[in-house]
């Protein structure tokens, strides 16, 4: 294994449920979402050896991952191989607490694709734990200006949440 | 719910796609690397190929006939139409070599792509159609010429009236086609794509957020 692949499976590893959230953020439908993981996996393929080491490795993919799902055709869905993905594992129906969460990050994830696309993406790095720096590097914007944003897009979130 | 809690419902959401990381998803995310590459590197290469081999074609017969001029420049013309496609692949290798790190700087990159495709779309007709075309008037130009000592005067002067009739409207409805397409593709997908892209370039750059 060279160091290209050493480096595309670690972040694939470390980053893989943010990259799957993502898809349910942006995505359509289960077709669409795997078209989008697909795209991702290989745009972050092809952006390994352009990695330097300037930006923390989340950042980039952040980056990478953003700029698909926000830029990408539908029309540009099904030209390339498949990717085979593993099947997608059910969650276990274990009982109210499991149906309780699912149903929580439903209404999320309901709420989060009638916010627009690019606050859509300032949420979806809050969610996941980004500081307001590591938003505006991930964006290419000041901190202040992130946090701004951030804020709009909360207060938006909050509203279709219904308070 | 407030925001800590909204977060905490969101990460428990689905992480996994079960094996994300085998041989099987590297085998075939190299496999699409590699179709991609051949999809946009083999048309270019095919076209500079394609160019180079019908120039030298011309350049035989130019060197073997007896009015030759008609030869040279449709080498000459095929050439620069094969150069320009060379100067493409040339400029999409040296942005590969500085590619974008930012949201707000891959955005702008799209844009300014977008805005290339659709510009060289948009003047198909100049860079490729005219001079494809000139490549084919000048090979039956050739072509006339040569056979001009070997028929009866008013023998060629029918052949040549006859090639031209038959060659110009089939050009133009060859390339007539080939422009609808592409003011098409520009007007349904291209427009449209730079539009949403702009919108997420103005949002990001919103003075207002400052």
């Amino acid at each position: 294994m060279d160091a290209r692949e050493t480096t595309f499976r670690r972040w694939l590893g470390e980053h893989r449920g943010i990259l799957v959230r993502l898809t349910y953020a942006y995505a359509t439908g289960p077709d669409d979402r795997e078209d989008m993981l697909q795209d991702i996996l290989l745009a972050l393929w092809r952006s390994v050896p352009s990695f330097r080491g300037e930006a923390r490795e989340s950042t980039w993919v952040f980056q990478v991952a953003l700029q698909v799902a926000l830029t990408r055709r539908r029309a540009e869905r099904r030209r390339r191989p498949s990717v085979p993905l593993a099947d997608t594992p059910e969650p276990a129906a274990d009982g109210e607490a499991a149906a309780e969460q699912r149903m929580r990050w439903t209404r999320v994830l309901e709420a989060l694709r009638r916010v627009a696309p690019l606050d859509r993406a300032v949420l979806l790095l809050a969610l996941e734990g980004a500081s307001q720096q590591e938003i505006g590097d991930v964006l290419g914007v000041t901190a202040g200006a992130a946090g701004v944003r951030l804020h709009r897009a909360r207060r938006r979130l909050t509203e279709v949440l219904g308070g | 719910m407030e925001f800590t809690d909204i977060a905490s419902a969101w990460k428990q959401g689905p992480a996994d796609v079960g094996r994300l990381v085998d041989d099987r998803l590297m085998a075939a995310v190299l496999e699409a690397d590699r179709a991609l590459a051949r999809t946009v590197v083999r048309r270019d290469r095919l076209e500079f190929v394609t160019a180079v081999g019908m120039a030298t074609v011309f350049l035989w017969i130019g060197w073997s006939s007896t009015v030759a001029w008609p030869w040279v420049s449709a080498a000459v013309l095929t050439l620069g139409v094969g150069s320009l496609f060379l100067w493409e692949q040339v400029r999409r290798n040296r942005n590969a070599a500085h590619p974008p790190q930012s949201v707000i700087a891959r955005l702008t990159e799209a844009l300014r792509e977008t805005d290339h495709q659709i510009a060289q779309l948009r003047s198909v007709v100049w860079w490729y159609l005219l001079p494809l075309a000139g490549v084919a008037v000048l090979v039956l130009v050739g072509t006339i010429l040569g056979a001009r000592d070997a028929l009866p005067p008013q023998t060629w002067a029918r052949v040549r009236m006859g090639a031209f009739a038959v060659l110009i409207p089939v050009l133009a409805s060859a390339f007539g086609a080939i422009w609808w397409l592409n003011a098409h593709v520009i007007r349904s997908r291209l427009v449209p794509h730079r539009k949403a892209i702009l919108e997420l370039v103005d949002q990001l750059t919103d003075r207002e957020a400052e």
